[in-house]
């Protein structure tokens, strides 16, 4: 028997899919442009590495706190039903997201670093 | 603990991680009731081994790499460290996200619906694709210190 988290939509994709799919998008492209100025900003990177010893912990921590709070705030929409936004939709969002995050992050240290 | 044997822990987690991501897409290929739990399970392991990877990595990256890098921008080949650390150190950020977000993905209904098993496919897509990725940049790393070493 499939038990799909969190009222599963009509489609068979759960509130927490879409929340975390959304999440995960937005997490990434914010790493990636805390790339771009942590790079092109001394004062952000000492501000990085003095926060947790290390400007890579911070920034992980960073991103890994962004997908869970826009996850779990999206998730609450729409008195707890979350998003509503079609598989095709998602699948579009995630993967722009990677593609987006992956280029800024990749083009930066190839291109202009 | 030898640096080298953390260094190779990582790399045994992600290549763990990279195969679980590719066993998920082939299964939900073929998902059917009887191989759900298989599914989700493998989302799980893949998501805690890329876990188990990331920290054995950050851990390795803050108090050893520091020597290796200097050998990569002394030796033939700086962009080992320039362009492929840099930017794998940054993309395995997304990685562990998406690994995370990949067995909430599965918690969908798989077996009947077209929409949830494509969040899936993509998912666990990205997941082998980005740890491919970074693996093929840990091996371009790797061979900068070593060229670095053989002009010395």
């Amino acid at each position: 028997m499939e038990n799909a988290i969190k009222n599963p939509g009509e489609d068979g994709v759960s509130n927490f899919t879409v929340s975390f799919g959304i999440s995960l998008a937005v997490a990434s492209v914010a790493s990636a442009l805390l790339v771009v100025a942590k790079e092109r900003d001394r004062a952000l990177m000492a501000s990085m590495k003095s926060a947790t010893g290390h400007h890579w912990s911070t920034h992980s921590l960073f991103a890994l706190a962004l997908f869970l709070v826009v996850g779990f705030a999206l998730s609450r929409l729409n008195g707890g039903q979350g998003v509503r936004m079609t598989a095709g939709a998602l699948v579009k969002t995630v993967v722009g997201g990677i593609v987006v995050g992956s280029l800024i992050i990749g083009g930066y240290y190839l291109l202009l670093d | 603990m030898n640096n080298n044997v953390i260094l190779m822990l990582h790399v045994l987690f992600g290549v763990l991680c990279m195969i679980g991501s590719l066993w998920v897409f082939v299964d939900t290929m073929n998902v059917s009731e009887g191989n759900l739990a298989r599914i989700r399970g493998v989302s799980l392991i893949v998501a805690v081994a890329m876990w188990i990877a990331y920290f054995i990595a950050g851990y390795w990256y803050i108090v050893f790499y520091a020597p290796d890098k200097a050998i990569i921008l002394k030796g033939p080949w700086p962009f080992a460290h320039n362009i492929f650390m840099e930017t794998k150190e940054h993309l395995v950020m997304m990685l562990l996200l998406l690994a995370t977000y990949l067995p909430i993905a599965a918690k969908g209904r798989l077996a009947s619906s077209l929409a949830a098993r494509s969040v899936v496919l993509w998912t666990s897509g990205l997941v082998f694709g980005l740890a491919l990725v970074a693996d093929s940049f840990g091996a371009i790393i790797a061979m900068g210190v070593k060229v670095a070493l053989l002009v010395k």
